[in-house]
Protein backbone atom coordinates (compact mmCIF):
# COMPACT_ATOMS: atom_id res chain seq x y z
CA UNK A 1 0.00 0.00 0.00
CA UNK A 2 1.62 3.20 -1.22
CA UNK A 3 1.72 6.02 1.37
CA UNK A 4 3.84 9.08 2.23
CA UNK A 5 5.40 9.53 5.65
CA UNK A 6 6.36 12.96 7.04
CA UNK A 7 8.73 13.09 9.99
CA UNK A 8 8.76 15.99 12.43
CA UNK A 9 11.23 17.15 15.11
CA UNK A 10 12.94 14.22 16.86
CA UNK A 11 11.36 11.79 14.37
CA UNK A 12 13.04 13.68 11.54
CA UNK A 13 16.39 13.32 13.31
CA UNK A 14 15.80 9.66 14.20
CA UNK A 15 14.98 8.69 10.61
CA UNK A 16 17.34 11.13 8.92
CA UNK A 17 14.62 12.37 6.55
CA UNK A 18 11.63 14.70 6.51
CA UNK A 19 9.57 12.78 3.92
CA UNK A 20 9.55 9.33 2.36
CA UNK A 21 7.17 7.63 -0.09
CA UNK A 22 6.98 3.89 0.49
CA UNK A 23 4.98 0.71 0.15
CA UNK A 24 3.53 -0.39 3.51
CA UNK A 25 3.03 -4.14 4.02
CA UNK A 26 -0.66 -5.14 3.92
CA UNK A 27 -0.58 -6.06 7.64
CA UNK A 28 -0.05 -2.38 8.53
CA UNK A 29 -3.67 -1.40 8.13
CA UNK A 30 -4.18 0.97 11.06
CA UNK A 31 -2.30 3.54 13.13
CA UNK A 32 -1.50 1.13 15.99
CA UNK A 33 0.14 -1.27 13.52
CA UNK A 34 1.95 1.62 11.83
CA UNK A 35 3.45 2.69 15.16
CA UNK A 36 4.81 -0.83 15.78
CA UNK A 37 6.11 -1.04 12.20
CA UNK A 38 7.87 2.34 12.54
CA UNK A 39 9.75 1.05 15.60
CA UNK A 40 10.92 -1.99 13.61
CA UNK A 41 11.98 0.03 10.58
CA UNK A 42 13.60 2.86 12.55
CA UNK A 43 14.93 1.62 15.91
CA UNK A 44 16.00 5.20 16.77
CA UNK A 45 12.28 6.09 16.89
CA UNK A 46 11.51 3.62 19.69
CA UNK A 47 12.00 6.10 22.60
CA UNK A 48 9.37 8.40 21.04
CA UNK A 49 6.73 5.84 20.14
CA UNK A 50 4.64 6.11 23.31
CA UNK A 51 4.30 9.91 23.13
CA UNK A 52 4.18 10.72 19.40
CA UNK A 53 0.97 11.31 17.47
CA UNK A 54 0.05 10.45 13.89
CA UNK A 55 -1.83 12.83 11.64
CA UNK A 56 -3.44 11.33 8.53
CA UNK A 57 -4.04 13.77 5.67
CA UNK A 58 -3.59 16.74 8.03
CA UNK A 59 -5.88 15.48 10.76
CA UNK A 60 -4.73 13.89 14.03
CA UNK A 61 -6.06 10.35 14.34
CA UNK A 62 -6.18 7.79 17.15
CA UNK A 63 -4.57 4.36 17.16
CA UNK A 64 -7.64 2.56 15.77
CA UNK A 65 -7.84 4.73 12.64
CA UNK A 66 -7.41 2.85 9.38
CA UNK A 67 -4.81 3.58 6.70
CA UNK A 68 -5.60 3.71 2.99
CA UNK A 69 -3.45 3.87 -0.12
CA UNK A 70 -2.39 7.42 -0.92
CA UNK A 71 -2.56 8.65 2.69
CA UNK A 72 -0.05 11.23 3.89
CA UNK A 73 0.91 10.19 7.42
CA UNK A 74 2.71 12.71 9.63
CA UNK A 75 4.76 11.38 12.55
CA UNK A 76 4.71 14.08 15.24
CA UNK A 77 6.51 13.78 18.57
CA UNK A 78 5.74 16.48 21.15
CA UNK A 79 8.37 19.21 21.62
CA UNK A 80 8.68 21.45 24.67
CA UNK A 81 11.40 23.99 23.85
CA UNK A 82 10.66 27.64 24.45
CA UNK B 1 32.58 58.68 44.65
CA UNK B 2 29.76 58.09 47.12
CA UNK B 3 27.06 55.50 46.54
CA UNK B 4 24.93 56.21 43.50
CA UNK B 5 21.73 54.91 45.12
CA UNK B 6 19.81 57.07 47.56
CA UNK B 7 16.85 56.13 49.73
CA UNK B 8 13.69 58.21 49.88
CA UNK B 9 14.37 59.27 53.49
CA UNK B 10 17.94 60.40 52.79
CA UNK B 11 16.89 62.24 49.65
CA UNK B 12 14.13 64.02 51.55
CA UNK B 13 16.72 65.30 54.06
CA UNK B 14 19.14 66.34 51.34
CA UNK B 15 16.45 68.22 49.43
CA UNK B 16 15.97 70.45 52.51
CA UNK B 17 19.67 71.08 53.07
CA UNK B 18 22.38 73.07 51.29
CA UNK B 19 23.59 71.85 47.89
CA UNK B 20 20.31 70.07 47.36
CA UNK B 21 20.32 67.89 44.23
CA UNK B 22 17.93 68.62 41.38
CA UNK B 23 15.32 65.84 41.08
CA UNK B 24 14.98 64.68 37.47
CA UNK B 25 11.86 62.65 36.73
CA UNK B 26 12.54 60.20 33.88
CA UNK B 27 9.04 58.73 33.73
CA UNK B 28 6.84 59.19 30.69
CA UNK B 29 4.22 61.94 30.64
CA UNK B 30 1.18 59.77 31.46
CA UNK B 31 2.84 58.50 34.62
CA UNK B 32 2.94 61.99 36.09
CA UNK B 33 -0.75 61.85 36.88
CA UNK B 34 0.17 60.65 40.39
CA UNK B 35 2.28 63.74 40.92
CA UNK B 36 6.02 64.28 41.12
CA UNK B 37 8.74 65.33 43.56
CA UNK B 38 8.68 69.03 44.37
CA UNK B 39 10.62 71.10 41.90
CA UNK B 40 11.39 68.10 39.72
CA UNK B 41 12.48 68.51 36.13
CA UNK B 42 10.53 66.18 33.84
CA UNK B 43 12.85 64.59 31.29
CA UNK B 44 11.60 61.18 30.06
CA UNK B 45 14.25 58.49 29.69
CA UNK B 46 13.87 58.25 25.93
CA UNK B 47 14.60 61.99 25.58
CA UNK B 48 17.41 62.07 28.12
CA UNK B 49 20.38 61.68 25.81
CA UNK B 50 19.14 64.29 23.37
CA UNK B 51 17.89 66.94 25.79
CA UNK B 52 20.18 66.64 28.83
CA UNK B 53 22.89 68.99 27.50
CA UNK B 54 20.27 71.72 26.97
CA UNK B 55 18.24 71.24 30.17
CA UNK B 56 21.10 70.24 32.50
CA UNK B 57 23.99 72.41 31.35
CA UNK B 58 26.06 72.11 34.58
CA UNK B 59 27.70 68.68 34.69
CA UNK B 60 29.14 69.30 38.15
CA UNK B 61 25.75 70.05 39.76
CA UNK B 62 24.21 67.28 41.90
CA UNK B 63 21.32 65.46 40.23
CA UNK B 64 19.03 62.73 41.49
CA UNK B 65 17.11 60.79 38.87
CA UNK B 66 13.96 58.83 39.67
CA UNK B 67 11.27 56.82 37.90
CA UNK B 68 8.36 54.70 39.08
CA UNK B 69 10.26 51.83 40.73
CA UNK B 70 13.98 52.51 40.31
CA UNK B 71 14.63 50.46 37.19
CA UNK B 72 14.62 53.09 34.46
CA UNK B 73 16.40 55.53 36.78
CA UNK B 74 19.29 53.05 37.01
CA UNK B 75 19.55 53.25 33.22
CA UNK B 76 19.28 57.04 33.35
CA UNK B 77 22.06 57.13 35.92
CA UNK B 78 24.39 55.14 33.67
CA UNK B 79 23.52 57.31 30.71
CA UNK B 80 24.16 60.58 32.57
CA UNK B 81 27.47 59.28 33.91
CA UNK B 82 28.40 58.33 30.37
CA UNK B 83 27.49 61.86 29.25
CA UNK B 84 29.93 63.26 31.83
CA UNK B 85 27.66 64.21 34.73
CA UNK B 86 29.73 63.87 37.88
CA UNK B 87 27.28 63.88 40.78
CA UNK B 88 24.35 61.68 39.80
CA UNK B 89 22.43 59.37 42.08
CA UNK B 90 19.12 57.58 41.64
CA UNK B 91 16.20 57.09 44.00
CA UNK B 92 15.86 53.55 45.33
CA UNK B 93 12.36 52.16 44.79
CA UNK B 94 11.44 55.24 42.75
CA UNK B 95 8.34 57.38 43.15
CA UNK B 96 6.49 54.35 44.57
CA UNK B 97 8.77 54.27 47.65
CA UNK B 98 8.59 58.03 47.97
CA UNK B 99 4.78 57.95 48.01
CA UNK B 100 4.61 54.97 50.37
CA UNK B 101 6.58 56.97 52.92
CA UNK B 102 4.18 59.90 52.60
CA UNK B 103 6.93 62.29 51.48
CA UNK B 104 5.95 65.59 49.84
CA UNK B 105 4.87 65.65 46.20
CA UNK B 106 3.35 68.22 43.90
CA UNK B 107 0.93 68.10 41.02
CA UNK B 108 2.78 67.82 37.75
CA UNK B 109 1.99 70.36 35.07
CA UNK B 110 2.56 68.25 31.96
CA UNK B 111 -0.07 65.61 31.35
CA UNK B 112 -1.23 65.63 27.80
CA UNK B 113 -2.08 62.02 28.36
CA UNK B 114 -4.88 61.59 25.83
CA UNK B 115 -2.88 62.99 22.91
CA UNK B 116 0.21 61.03 23.93
CA UNK B 117 -1.58 57.68 23.87
CA UNK B 118 -3.61 58.51 20.78
CA UNK B 119 -0.44 59.16 18.80
CA UNK B 120 1.27 56.00 20.07
CA UNK B 121 -1.54 53.67 19.00
CA UNK B 122 -2.77 55.69 16.01
CA UNK B 123 -1.70 53.16 13.36
CA UNK B 124 -3.57 50.26 14.89
CA UNK B 125 -6.59 52.31 15.98
CA UNK B 126 -6.93 53.08 12.26
CA UNK B 127 -7.84 49.42 11.73
CA UNK B 128 -11.62 49.20 11.74
CA UNK B 129 -11.39 45.81 13.49
CA UNK B 130 -9.65 47.51 16.45
CA UNK B 131 -10.57 51.19 16.59
CA UNK B 132 -10.75 53.21 19.80
CA UNK B 133 -12.97 50.62 21.49
CA UNK B 134 -10.49 47.84 20.74
CA UNK B 135 -7.64 49.95 22.06
CA UNK B 136 -9.55 50.43 25.32
CA UNK B 137 -10.04 46.65 25.52
CA UNK B 138 -6.30 46.17 25.11
CA UNK B 139 -5.62 48.76 27.82
CA UNK B 140 -7.86 46.86 30.24
CA UNK B 141 -6.44 43.44 29.29
CA UNK B 142 -4.19 41.28 31.46
CA UNK B 143 -1.93 38.80 29.63
CA UNK B 144 0.40 36.40 31.42
CA UNK B 145 3.64 35.08 29.88
CA UNK B 146 4.92 31.74 31.11
CA UNK B 147 8.63 32.05 30.42
CA UNK B 148 10.52 35.11 29.24
CA UNK B 149 12.95 33.26 27.00
CA UNK B 150 12.90 32.67 23.25
CA UNK B 151 9.12 32.65 22.80
CA UNK B 152 8.42 35.22 25.52
CA UNK B 153 10.87 37.73 24.02
CA UNK B 154 8.92 38.78 20.92
CA UNK B 155 5.60 38.26 22.69
CA UNK B 156 6.53 40.62 25.54
CA UNK B 157 7.70 43.32 23.13
CA UNK B 158 4.77 43.20 20.74
CA UNK B 159 2.18 43.03 23.52
CA UNK B 160 3.86 46.04 25.17
CA UNK B 161 3.92 47.91 21.91
CA UNK B 162 0.25 47.14 21.30
CA UNK B 163 -0.72 48.75 24.60
CA UNK B 164 -1.84 45.70 26.57
CA UNK B 165 -2.61 47.21 29.97
CA UNK B 166 -0.97 44.64 32.23
CA UNK B 167 1.55 41.98 31.28
CA UNK B 168 2.59 39.35 33.82
CA UNK B 169 5.98 37.66 33.51
CA UNK B 170 6.93 34.36 35.13
CA UNK B 171 10.53 33.13 34.96
CA UNK B 172 12.94 32.06 37.66
CA UNK B 173 16.06 32.21 35.46
CA UNK B 174 18.68 34.90 35.05
CA UNK B 175 19.98 36.19 31.72
CA UNK B 176 22.82 34.03 30.39
CA UNK B 177 25.19 34.76 27.51
CA UNK B 178 23.99 31.61 25.71
CA UNK B 179 20.40 32.95 25.71
CA UNK B 180 21.06 36.08 23.70
CA UNK B 181 21.14 34.67 20.16
CA UNK B 182 17.40 34.07 20.45
CA UNK B 183 16.14 35.85 23.58
CA UNK B 184 16.38 39.31 22.07
CA UNK B 185 14.32 40.96 24.79
CA UNK B 186 17.41 40.78 26.99
CA UNK B 187 20.75 42.45 26.43
CA UNK B 188 24.45 41.84 26.97
CA UNK B 189 24.79 44.41 29.80
CA UNK B 190 22.00 42.62 31.68
CA UNK B 191 23.66 39.18 31.84
CA UNK B 192 23.25 37.82 35.37
CA UNK B 193 20.12 39.75 36.36
CA UNK B 194 16.69 38.10 36.62
CA UNK B 195 15.02 37.65 33.25
CA UNK B 196 11.77 39.18 34.47
CA UNK B 197 13.63 42.35 35.52
CA UNK B 198 15.60 42.49 32.29
CA UNK B 199 12.34 42.05 30.37
CA UNK B 200 10.70 44.87 32.29
CA UNK B 201 13.51 47.27 31.33
CA UNK B 202 13.07 46.48 27.62
CA UNK B 203 9.27 46.66 27.81
CA UNK B 204 9.30 50.04 29.60
CA UNK B 205 11.79 51.38 27.09
CA UNK B 206 9.37 50.48 24.30
CA UNK B 207 6.21 51.54 26.11
CA UNK B 208 6.28 53.11 29.58
CA UNK B 209 2.47 52.97 29.73
CA UNK B 210 2.38 49.20 30.17
CA UNK B 211 2.07 47.78 33.69
CA UNK B 212 4.32 44.78 34.30
CA UNK B 213 3.81 42.26 37.10
CA UNK B 214 6.84 40.13 37.91
CA UNK B 215 6.93 36.57 39.24
CA UNK B 216 10.60 35.59 39.55
CA UNK B 217 9.71 32.02 40.42
CA UNK B 218 9.22 28.63 38.82
CA UNK B 219 5.74 27.85 37.55
CA UNK B 220 4.79 24.65 39.38
CA UNK B 221 1.77 22.90 40.85
CA UNK B 222 2.47 24.85 44.07
CA UNK B 223 2.80 28.32 42.54
CA UNK B 224 0.28 27.89 39.68
CA UNK B 225 -2.93 28.47 41.66
CA UNK B 226 -2.08 31.79 43.31
CA UNK B 227 -0.51 33.17 40.10
CA UNK B 228 -3.37 32.12 37.80
CA UNK B 229 -5.95 33.53 40.22
CA UNK B 230 -4.73 37.08 39.45
CA UNK B 231 -7.43 37.60 36.81
CA UNK B 232 -5.63 36.90 33.52
CA UNK B 233 -7.52 37.15 30.23
CA UNK B 234 -5.03 35.12 28.16
CA UNK B 235 -1.87 33.13 28.89
CA UNK B 236 1.07 32.73 26.50
CA UNK B 237 2.86 29.42 27.02
CA UNK B 238 6.54 29.89 26.31
CA UNK B 239 7.74 27.29 28.80
CA UNK B 240 10.78 25.14 28.08
CA UNK B 241 9.72 21.78 29.55
CA UNK B 242 6.87 19.28 29.51
CA UNK B 243 5.89 19.28 33.23
CA UNK B 244 5.28 23.05 33.15
CA UNK B 245 3.17 22.75 30.00
CA UNK B 246 0.94 20.01 31.43
CA UNK B 247 0.61 21.82 34.78
CA UNK B 248 -0.36 25.03 32.99
CA UNK B 249 -2.92 23.20 30.87
CA UNK B 250 -4.65 21.68 33.89
CA UNK B 251 -4.69 24.84 36.03
CA UNK B 252 -5.73 27.15 33.16
CA UNK B 253 -8.57 24.78 32.14
CA UNK B 254 -10.04 24.86 35.64
CA UNK B 255 -10.15 28.65 35.40
CA UNK B 256 -11.21 28.64 31.72
CA UNK B 257 -8.31 30.88 30.74
CA UNK B 258 -7.25 30.55 27.08
CA UNK B 259 -3.65 29.49 26.43
CA UNK B 260 -1.71 30.41 23.29
CA UNK B 261 0.75 27.56 22.95
CA UNK B 262 4.11 27.71 21.20
CA UNK B 263 6.97 25.24 21.21
CA UNK B 264 10.26 25.00 19.34
CA UNK B 265 12.86 22.38 18.50
CA UNK B 266 16.00 22.97 16.38
CA UNK B 267 14.54 24.33 13.09
CA UNK B 268 10.88 23.61 13.79
CA UNK B 269 8.11 25.35 15.69
CA UNK B 270 4.47 24.84 16.53
CA UNK B 271 1.58 27.09 17.51
CA UNK B 272 -1.96 26.35 18.63
CA UNK B 273 -4.59 27.87 20.89
CA UNK B 274 -6.52 26.20 23.70
CA UNK B 275 -9.63 28.25 24.36
CA UNK B 276 -10.17 27.18 27.95
CA UNK B 277 -13.95 27.09 28.01
CA UNK B 278 -14.38 24.92 24.88
CA UNK B 279 -12.45 22.96 22.28
CA UNK B 280 -9.52 20.59 22.73
CA UNK B 281 -6.70 21.08 25.24
CA UNK B 282 -2.99 20.25 25.35
CA UNK B 283 -3.69 16.75 26.71
CA UNK B 284 -6.07 16.07 23.79
CA UNK B 285 -3.19 16.90 21.43
CA UNK B 286 -0.45 15.03 23.32
CA UNK B 287 -2.05 12.80 25.98
CA UNK B 288 1.24 11.26 27.09
CA UNK B 289 4.35 13.24 27.97
CA UNK B 290 7.53 11.65 26.70
CA UNK B 291 9.54 9.79 29.29
CA UNK B 292 12.03 12.15 30.96
CA UNK B 293 15.24 12.35 29.00
CA UNK B 294 13.86 11.16 25.65
CA UNK B 295 13.20 14.60 24.14
CA UNK B 296 15.83 17.20 24.89
CA UNK B 297 15.64 20.96 25.46
CA UNK B 298 17.07 23.81 23.39
CA UNK B 299 20.21 23.51 25.54
CA UNK B 300 20.59 19.87 24.54
CA UNK B 301 19.30 19.86 20.95
CA UNK B 302 20.12 23.40 19.82
CA UNK B 303 17.80 25.94 18.22
CA UNK B 304 17.99 28.44 15.37
CA UNK B 305 17.93 31.87 17.03
CA UNK B 306 15.27 33.44 14.82
CA UNK B 307 12.89 30.45 15.15
CA UNK B 308 11.27 31.51 18.46
CA UNK B 309 10.94 34.99 16.95
CA UNK B 310 8.55 33.57 14.36
CA UNK B 311 6.64 31.36 16.80
CA UNK B 312 6.43 33.82 19.72
CA UNK B 313 5.17 36.51 17.36
CA UNK B 314 2.38 34.20 16.18
CA UNK B 315 1.45 33.48 19.80
CA UNK B 316 1.25 37.22 20.53
CA UNK B 317 -0.96 37.66 17.46
CA UNK B 318 -3.31 34.96 18.75
CA UNK B 319 -3.43 36.56 22.20
CA UNK B 320 -4.29 39.99 20.78
CA UNK B 321 -7.06 38.46 18.62
CA UNK B 322 -8.56 36.77 21.68
CA UNK B 323 -8.53 39.99 23.72
CA UNK B 324 -10.03 41.96 20.85
CA UNK B 325 -12.52 39.23 19.93
CA UNK B 326 -11.58 39.38 16.24
CA UNK B 327 -10.72 36.76 13.61
CA UNK B 328 -10.59 33.00 13.96
CA UNK B 329 -8.56 31.58 16.83
CA UNK B 330 -6.15 28.71 16.12
CA UNK B 331 -8.25 26.31 18.19
CA UNK B 332 -8.26 22.64 17.14
CA UNK B 333 -5.54 23.40 14.62
CA UNK B 334 -1.82 22.80 15.08
CA UNK B 335 0.27 25.09 12.91
CA UNK B 336 3.74 23.72 12.23
CA UNK B 337 6.62 25.72 10.82
CA UNK B 338 9.64 24.00 9.27
CA UNK B 339 12.31 26.64 8.78
CA UNK B 340 14.65 24.48 6.68
CA UNK B 341 11.97 23.88 4.05
CA UNK B 342 10.17 27.16 4.82
CA UNK B 343 6.88 25.36 5.04
CA UNK B 344 3.83 26.02 7.20
CA UNK B 345 1.34 23.19 7.65
CA UNK B 346 -1.90 23.07 9.56
CA UNK B 347 -3.24 19.87 11.11
CA UNK B 348 -6.65 19.58 12.71
CA UNK B 349 -7.27 17.85 16.02
CA UNK B 350 -10.37 17.24 18.08
CA UNK B 351 -11.19 17.14 21.77
CA UNK B 352 -10.50 13.66 23.12
CA UNK B 353 -13.72 12.31 24.69
CA UNK B 354 -11.55 10.45 27.21
CA UNK B 355 -9.28 13.39 28.01
CA UNK B 356 -8.36 13.38 31.70
CA UNK B 357 -8.17 17.18 31.79
CA UNK B 358 -10.78 18.96 29.66
CA UNK B 359 -13.58 16.40 29.74
CA UNK B 360 -14.04 17.02 33.45
CA UNK B 361 -14.43 20.78 33.13
CA UNK B 362 -17.80 22.17 34.06
CA UNK B 363 -19.90 22.57 30.93
CA UNK B 364 -21.44 25.90 30.07
CA UNK B 365 -20.72 28.92 32.25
Amino acid sequence: MQVSLLFFAAARDATGQSKVDLDLPPTVANVAALTVWLGEQYPALVPYLDSLRIACNEEFVDSAAGISAGDVLAVIPPVAGG
Amino acid sequence: MSSTTITAEVLNERLRGPKAPLPVDVRSAPELREGQLRGALHLPLHELQERAPELLPDRQAPIVVYCAHGIRSAQALQLLQYLGYEQVSHLEGGFAHWQLRGLPTEVASVTDEANYSAERYSRQVLLAEIGAAGQRRLARARILLIGVGGLGSPAALYLSGAGVGTIGLIDSDSVDLSNLHRQVLHATPRIGIKKVESAQIAMFALNPEVKVELFAERFSAESAGPILDCGWDVIIDGADNFPTRYTLNDFALRRKIPVCHGSIDRFEGRVTTFLGDRGPCYRCLFPRAPRPGTIGSCAERGVLGVLPGVIGTLQATEALKLVLGIGQPLSGRLLTYEALDLRFREMRYNADPNCSACQTRVKGG
